[in-house]
């Protein structure tokens, strides 16, 4: 029984695990915080890519609305009664999900995703694109809510509690670590189980066949518009976390770099389990972190990382672990590709 | 009216510049099926040439004439050498490794020339104003107008009109088609990428004494390539035309009115193009989008 | 007729409709263009009745099938589900509703196993709450019970676990009919199920439209005549886009117009 359940929940334990060791395996306790916080935003655009398939250059654009939700949370409402870290969640996940909503809307509408060779899953990548290039020019030209090119600054670290009760405060590294890995663990929970669920597994139907899914009774459109809301309100999320994390948004949480940033930790980990996003984003911000002090150039060979990604790992890290593990294991190959 | 007729002039202007960048990008998806994430990359090449050469005392045409040629070859090289071998993968592989040079291009470009922008002067005997009637223009900007047009024109004659173009755009519409024809297959995908390349770096260069240079523009360009594919239909000339001269004269008309927040005109252009029409004014003939 | 079955299985056939489920199409046209594939096609299914759509190359089947099940948009006439115009409903809609096509070109999931590939079908129709977002399809009762029922059906228990890319073409023909009936039609929808099945495997489909009868209406498209002369009540003949022929088997064997259009003699 407790096989079973490891088993089942393997995915969601190596994560626990994972996210009690980063603290002490990372050189710094901020760098292992903004490897969880990270890990929640590349997880939106693996689940989209995973899943829909579709490949969002956008989720940058949530990710930046999400901050500055929270930011505008925080500086305004923050000291209330009503104030505390989690509601600043809830209302950054909600209004990003709204955001996405109504992209989504307009984006979804009659294409088919990046499995089919044709024009649909293009389409949105671009659209995707173009939102990620409207919310920065948005977020620059109305400083009076954004703060501008300055961004919003001086953002209290709320503390989280219920309210009414004094809560309990986030204003060291470790606690706020330790907040935003619980964070990530239910979320990397709730995604498990959703993948896993009727609805979740309607995607592995729409991604091998979408006419096929469409033609046992599958609404495509609505089905990926709650995918993307899903994952938009997910990147908001982290978000809101970013701000806290540094206690203020600068404008480049929203610009079309922080999407890329997101796509490049997607393709790097893999998508063949949700363990590909944590991966990936370890490898990114611990790897330019490291790199970015030998080499002032290492963006060049970040470019040459991906380029390498798509020659011989197409799996990403998390491919490579496979084999690896196949290789030392014997076992023979399974599990999903792109 | 002088503004008017400025703003005007200067939209199409800019809308042709968009058109050589977007044409491309459209034509490159249309016959490959090839979502070319790093066309900006040639725009940037294009402008940056220019500068160097400029500097090293090339006259102006010269150095345009030299840019666009090194960008095709550097993006024949591309091609044969790196893309090409990622054709038969998935379109998500496409769009990453054209991404990955996206990066190397642009840090290299950071790196050898810095990230500050650069000034590239206006070719000497087109500077200065000519006079339309009652109205002023900038010399060089009608140059460049004139230059954009020529290229559209030559560019549809070529694919209207001669057996290559047919060829491209049967491609277009049925690869496998066209392969079983005989037709070198290969070569078409390198000659199409080629040209889009020089389309964009022309671009590239010729606005480079206008915009000046900085390793931003290739992002930039590629963003608007983006928003015009996917207003005019991806694949269609006519489409990246049309949408093209549309997003630069409202760009461009936005800007007496709203100045900074004239960037957004092209994306609102796109979203209310694309709640009309989801496929684009011109979708691809015999293309299902769903 | 008796009332729908309660049970936690949604049985085959029950949809939610009344008792009686009928599809009116109603002088259907298709173009292409200036090319006529369908014109003017006339059809009544029941829930009760088998009925067949035969004609020689051409004619214009498939097309017209499209049009029932929402693939393509007809370009004349009007189709009614129940006494709703359903002409432009989107094809998973009809789906949802009891109008169900299997595909004349096998379109199953191939990586999936056959279960699997029927639990999505059982899936897609089986009233979502909130609890479907977290729980797996695997442990509710109506989803596995329209599982073992649709595989029972077409024959394939045995194979449930198997991995559909590597059935023979026979049993991807059953498991393409399979999705169909998981998808609990009250009108199905079967284009040309037989094609590249062998003799034992017919005479299994055979048994299972005999098994089918009342339970929910079958409208075929078959050039297999032995088994259109047998299952079916009546049968339409198309001929360049046109009905030329409707009646019992067999008025239409004897039908000069219907011999015609096979064997090509003019009408004098």
């Amino acid at each position: 029984m407790i096989s079973q359940l490891t088993g089942r929940f393997r995915t969601v334990a190596i994560y626990i695990l994972a996210l009690c060791c980063l603290p002490f395996a990372m050189p710094s306790v901020p760098l292992a915080t903004e490897i969880v916080i990270m890990t929640l935003a590349t997880l939106s655009c693996h689940l989209l890519l995973a899943y829909g398939p579709l490949l969002s250059f956008g989720q940058g654009a949530f990710f930046g609305i999400g901050a500055y939700i929270g930011g505008l949370y925080a500086l305004h409402v923050g000291s209330s009664p009503f104030g505390g870290a989690g509601t600043a969640l809830l209302i950054g996940g909600a209004g990003t999900a709204i955001a996405a909503l109504a992209v989504g809307m307009v984006a979804l509408r009659r294409i088919a995703g990046l499995g089919g060779h044709g024009v649909g899953g293009v389409t949105f990548l671009m659209l995707t694109f173009a939102v990620a290039q409207v919310a920065y020019f948005a977020a620059y030209n109305i400083p009076q809510v954004t703060g501008g090119e300055n961004g919003l600054l001086n953002i209290p670290r709320l503390p989280v509690g219920v309210p009414g009760l004094p809560g309990l405060p986030l204003e060291s590294a470790g606690a706020f670590y330790l907040f935003c890995a619980v964070v990530l663990g239910l979320v990397v929970l709730l995604v498990d189980l959703f993948v896993n669920s009727t609805v979740g597994q309607a995607f592995r139907a729409i991604g091998e066949n979408e006419q096929r899914a469409s033609a046992i009774g599958y609404n495509v459109f609505v089905l990926r518009l709650a995918l993307f809301v899903m994952s938009g309100a997910i990147a908001g999320i982290a978000g809101v976390l970013y701000g806290m994390f540094l206690g203020l948004v600068p404008l480049s949480a929203i610009d079309l770099t922080q999407s890329e940033r997101i796509v490049i930790m997607t393709a790097l980990g893999g998508t063949g389990s949700l363990l590909g996003a944590l991966l990936g984003t370890i490898c990114f911000v611990l790897g330019s972190d490291l790199l970015s002090k030998i080499w002032p150039h290492w963006p060049f060979a970040l470019g040459a990382a991906i380029v390498l990604v798509v020659f011989f790992a197409r799996g990403g890290v998390l491919g490579l672990i496979e084999n690896l593990l196949r290789a030392v294991t014997g076992k023979p190959s399974q599990g999903r590709s792109v | 009216m002088q503004l008017l007729v400025s703003q005007l002039l200067n939209g199409v202007g800019l809308g042709m510049i968009y058109f050589l960048v977007a044409v491309g990008l459209t034509l490159i998806f249309g016959v490959m099926r090839f979502v070319n994430f790093a066309h900006g990359v040639f725009y940037l090449l294009g402008a940056y040439g220019v500068l160097t050469l400029s500097e090293h005392g090339a006259n102006f045409f010269v150095a345009v004439v030299g840019s666009i040629a090194l960008v095709m070859i550097f993006a024949l090289v591309l091609e044969r050498g790196v893309l090409s071998r990622v054709y038969e993968l998935p379109p998500f592989f496409h769009i990453l490794s054209t991404f990955g040079v996206t990066l190397m291009v642009e840090e290299a470009v950071r790196t050898f020339w810095t990230a500050a922008p650069h000034r590239v002067p206006t070719p000497p005997g087109f500077r200065g104003l000519a006079t339309l009637g009652p109205f002023f223009y900038p010399n060089y900007r009608l140059v460049v107008i004139a230059i954009a047009m020529v290229c559209a024109v030559a560019l549809w004659v070529f694919l209207e009109r001669t057996r290559y173009g047919a060829t491209i755009r049967a491609g277009a519409e049925h690869r496998e088609t066209v392969r079983l024809l005989g037709i070198d297959v290969a070569r078409l995908f390198s000659f199409n990428f080629v040209l889009g390349a020089g389309l964009a770096a022309l671009a590239g260069a010729l606005v480079s004494p206008i915009r000046g240079v900085d390793p931003n523009m290739g992002l930039e360009a590629l963003a608007i390539a983006f928003v015009v594919c996917v207003v005019g239909g991806l694949g269609s000339f006519r489409g990246a035309l049309v949408a093209a001269l549309l997003v630069g004269i409202m760009q461009s008309l936005a800007t007496s009115l709203w100045g900074s927040g004239a960037s957004l005109v092209a994306y609102l252009v796109m979203m209310l193009v694309l709640l009309v029409k989801p496929q684009g004014l011109f979708a691809g003939p015999g293309r299902s989008t769903s | 007729m008796t009332a729908r079955i309660e049970t936690s299985a949604g049985m085959i056939g029950d949809g939610t409709g009344p008792t009686v489920a009928t599809l009116v199409a109603d002088g259907i046209g298709k173009s292409f263009g200036a090319f006529r594939a369908v014109d003017g096609v006339s059809l009544k299914i029941m829930r009760h009745q088998v009925k067949a759509v035969i004609g020689p190359n051409g004619a214009g089947k498939s097309t017209f099938f499209s049009c029932l099940a929402g693939v393509l948009q007809p370009t004349a006439g009007r189709i009614t589900y129940n006494g709703e115009d359903i002409t432009s409903l989107p094809v998973y809609h009809r789906v949802q509703k009891g109008l169900v096509k299997s595909f004349q070109t096998t379109s199953i999931f191939q990586s999936m196993s056959v279960a699997e590939n029927v639990m999505m079908a059982a899936a897609a129709v089986t009233p979502w709450s909130a609890a479907d977002f977290f729980v797996s399809p695997w442990r509710k009762a109506a989803i596995c019970d329209r599982v073992e029922q649709a595989l029972d059906h077409v024959g394939l228990l045995d194979q449930r676990d198997t991995v559909a890319a590597t059935l023979p073409h026979g049993d991807q023909r059953k498991l393409e009919i399979g999705l169909a009936l998981a998808s609990g039609a009250s009108i199905l929808l079967l284009d040309e199920p037989t094609a590249g099945m062998g003799v034992d495997d017919i005479k299994a489909f055979c048994e299972l439209v005999e098994r089918l009868r009342g339970s929910c209406g079958i409208l075929l498209v078959e050039h297999n005549m032995n088994i259109v002369l047998g299952v079916s009540d009546r049968i339409t003949v198309l001929a360049q886009g046109r009905v030329i022929c409707e009646g019992t088997p067999d008025d239409v064997r004897r039908d000069e117009a219907v011999r015609n259009a096979y064997l090509g003699r003019r009408e004098v």
